[in-house]
C-alpha cells in the first residue's frame, strides 16, 4: 500500500530544542526511513516550515480570500510527511515508533486514474 | 428441525468461519466475499430441501460462493469501476488459489485463515464497535439483525456501520494475516477484549432480550474455544475462557421466572452448570500463576468468579479469599469499580464498617462514579447493615435516582421500603 505519513507535534519542541536534541531527533528519522527503505520504499519526504509561514487560501467561484497562517489553529501542528509504499498498516505503525514523539496520521494513498 | 434444517445448521456453524476466510483470501474483497456467502446459503436454504442436502455441504457452498463472487466482479469490471483490493499475505492467497472450487472436501481448509480472519475483523486500527460486529458477522456468522438487537441499534444502523467496517478493513490498508511473533501477544490482547466486550454486552441486564443475551454470550465462549484451538496454550484466551465459562454457568439462576435479576446470595445453585463450572475450574488451573497484564486481570476475575462457583450455599463463600483477590485487581487496575466490588468482599468478611472505610478511603470515587447507581446503592447496602439507616435512606434514594434498569430500580425500591420502616420503627 501508498501510504501517507503526516506528523503533527508542537513546534516549540523544535524551536527549544538543543543541539543535542536536535541530532537525536534526526536520527530517529534517519532510522524511521532506514526501515521503510527495508520493507518497501519512500516515496517522499519533507519538513514543513512553521505555522507563522502558513498562507491559507480560499477559492470560491471565483472570489479568492486569502488569510494569514494555517487552515486550522490546533495545538500540534503539521511539521512534515513521509509517502512510503509498505506491505500494510501494520509495517507503518511499527515504523512510527521509531520516530520522536508525534501524533502520526496515517492516510492511503487513493490511485487516481489518468493522474 | 428437519434433517435439511440440521445440515443448514450444521453447516453454518462448522463452515461460516473457514468458507469467509477462504473466499477473502481469494478474492481480497471481504464486501463481496460476505455478501456472495450469505446469499449461497440462502440459496441452499431453498434448493436443499428440494434438491437434498448435498454430498459435502462445504464444497457446494464453497462453489455457490465463488460463482457469485465471480459475477459480481465481472459485473465491476463491465462498470469500469476498479475497486480496492485487501492486503492478503501471499502464502494465504496462494493456498486459497489452489482449491478450485468444487474439488475441495470438507475437511481441507486450513485453520490458519480463520485466524486470520479473526485479527483482522480486531485490528486496533478499527473502531471497539466495529471490531465486534464485524466478529460477530465475519467469524460467528451472525445475521445482522441478530447484531443489531444485541448492541440495541437498527438494523440499518449496523448495516450501515458494517459496510463502512468492510470498506475500512480495504481501505486503511489492514492486512488479513496474523501478527509478527513479536507482535503477537498485543494483538491477541486486543482480540480477547472484544471477545469479552462481547460476552458482557450479552451478560449486562436490562440490554436486549433475555434469549439473545444468553446466545450472545454463548457466541463470545465459542469463538474463545475457537482461538484456544487455533493457538494453544496461550494464558491470555485460557484465563478469557475460564472467567467466561464460570460465569456463564450460573445464566439459568440470574433470572427470576418474573423475568427480574437475582442477586448471587439469593440463587439458587442447584440451577448452576455443575459441568460447566468443572471445566471452568480446570481452564482456570491451566494457566500459570506468574502471568502479567490482561491475562493476570482475567485469571484474578475467573478466580473470583471460581471461589462464587465452589461455594455449595452462600453462606460457603470464602469471602476473605475473593477480599485479597479484589486486591490484587484494585493494584493491577486502580479501577474505583474493583475498589467498590472489593469493598462488598470486605463487608462480607470483617463486616459492613470495614466496607465503607474502604469505599471513603479511595481519593476521587465519588468523582470516577458519578453517574453510577452502584456506588450510592452499595454505601446504601452497608449503611443499612452499620445501623445507620438514616443515611441509608438517603444512599437509596440517590442510587434509584441514577438507576436506569428496571429490574434493579425494582430491588432498590424495596430495600428503601425495608430500611424506611425500620427508621420509623
Amino acid at each position: 500500500m501508498k501510504v501517507m505519513f503526516l506528523l503533527y507535534g508542537d513546534e516549540r519542541v523544535w524551536a527549544d530544542a538543543s543541539a543535542e536534541e536536535r541530532s537525536r531527533y534526526m536520527a530517529q528519522h534517519d532510522e524511521f526511513a532506514a526501515f521503510l527503505r527495508n520493507h518497501g520504499s519512500i516515496v517522499a519526504a519533507e519538513a514543513l516550515s512553521t505555522v507563522a509561514a502558513a498562507t491559507t487560501v480560499r477559492s470560491r467561484e471565483g472570489a479568492v480570500v486569502v488569510t494569514e497562517g494555517p487552515f486550522a489553529e490546533l495545538a500540534e501542528q503539521l511539521g512534515g510527511f513521509y509517502v512510503a509504499v509498505l506491505p500494510s498498516i501494520d509495517t507503518a505503525i511499527e515504523a512510527v515508533t521509531l520516530l520522536p514523539q508525534y501524533t502520526v496520521e496515517l492516510r492511503p494513498v487513493v490511485d487516481v486514474d489518468g493522474l | 428441525m428437519t434433517l435439511v434444517d440440521d445440515a443448514l445448521a450444521s453447516a453454518w456453524r462448522d463452515h461460516w468461519a473457514r468458507l469467509l476466510a477462504m473466499l477473502v483470501a481469494r478474492y481480497r474483497r471481504p464486501d463481496l466475499a460476505e455478501d456472495a456467502l450469505a446469499d449461497a446459503f440462502a440459496a441452499a436454504a431453498r434448493t436443499w430441501p428440494v434438491d437434498g442436502v448435498p454430498d459435502s455441504p462445504a464444497a457446494w457452498l464453497r462453489t455457490a460462493a465463488g460463482r457469485r463472487v465471480l459475477d459480481r466482479l465481472r459485473a465491476e469490471a463491465v462498470a469500469a469501476q476498479k475497486e480496492p483490493l485487501m492486503i492478503v499475505e501471499a502464502q494465504s492467497a496462494a493456498e486459497a488459489a489452489d482449491g478450485t472450487p468444487g474439488m475441495i472436501d470438507d475437511g481441507a481448509h486450513l485453520p490458519d485463515d480463520r485466524l486470520r480472519l479473526v485479527f483482522s475483523c480486531c485490528h486496533p486500527a478499527l473502531s471497539v464497535e466495529s471490531r465486534a460486529a464485524l466478529t460477530l458477522r465475519f467469524v460467528a456468522g451472525l445475521p445482522v439483525p441478530d447484531i443489531a438487537r444485541l448492541f440495541l441499534v437498527q438494523d440499518a444502523t449496523m448495516a450501515a456501520r458494517l459496510t463502512r467496517a468492510k470498506k475500512r478493513l480495504v481501505a486503511a490498508g489492514i492486512p488479513f494475516e496474523v501478527p509478527a511473533p513479536e507482535r503477537l501477544d498485543d494483538r491477541l490482547d486486543d482480540v480477547a477484549s472484544v471477545l469479552y466486550l462481547t460476552f458482557t454486552a450479552g451478560y449486562a441486564p436490562g440490554t436486549g432480550p433475555d434469549v439473545l443475551r444468553v446466545a450472545l454470550a454463548g457466541e463470545a465462549i465459542r469463538l474463545a474455544r475457537l482461538l484456544d484451538e487455533l493457538l494453544p496454550g496461550r494464558s491470555v484466551v485460557r484465563a478469557l475462557l475460564a472467567l467466561m465459562v464460570l460465569q456463564h454457568s450460573r445464566r439459568d439462576a440470574r433470572v427470576s421466572v418474573e423475568g427480574a435479576l437475582v442477586l448471587l446470595a439469593d440463587q439458587d445453585r442447584a440451577r448452576w452448570h455443575r459441568g460447566e463450572i468443572a471445566s471452568g475450574l480446570a481452564l482456570l488451573a491451566s494457566v500459570p500463576d506468574g502471568v502479567t497484564g490482561l491475562a493476570h486481570e482475567y485469571r484474578l476475575q475467573a478466580s473470583i468468579a471460581a471461589a462464587h462457583a465452589v461455594a455449595g450455599r452462600a453462606t460457603d463463600t470464602d469471602w476473605g479469599g475473593i477480599a485479597d483477590l479484589y486486591a490484587e485487581l484494585e493494584a493491577a487496575t486502580g479501577s474505583p469499580m474493583v475498589r467498590l466490588a472489593r469493598s462488598v468482599a470486605v463487608a462480607e468478611a470483617e463486616g459492613p464498617t470495614a466496607g465503607l472505610a474502604l469505599i471513603d478511603d479511595f481519593e476521587g470515587i465519588d468523582e470516577a462514579l458519578r453517574t453510577n447507581h452502584r456506588l450510592p446503592a452499595t454505601r446504601a447496602e452497608l449503611l443499612a447493615r452499620a445501623g445507620r439507616p438514616a443515611e441509608a435512606v438517603a444512599s437509596f434514594e440517590e442510587a434509584i435516582g441514577r438507576c436506569g434498569n428496571a429490574a434493579e430500580r425494582e430491588h432498590l425500591t424495596r430495600r428503601l421500603a425495608e430500611v424506611r420502616e425500620d427508621l420509623v420503627g
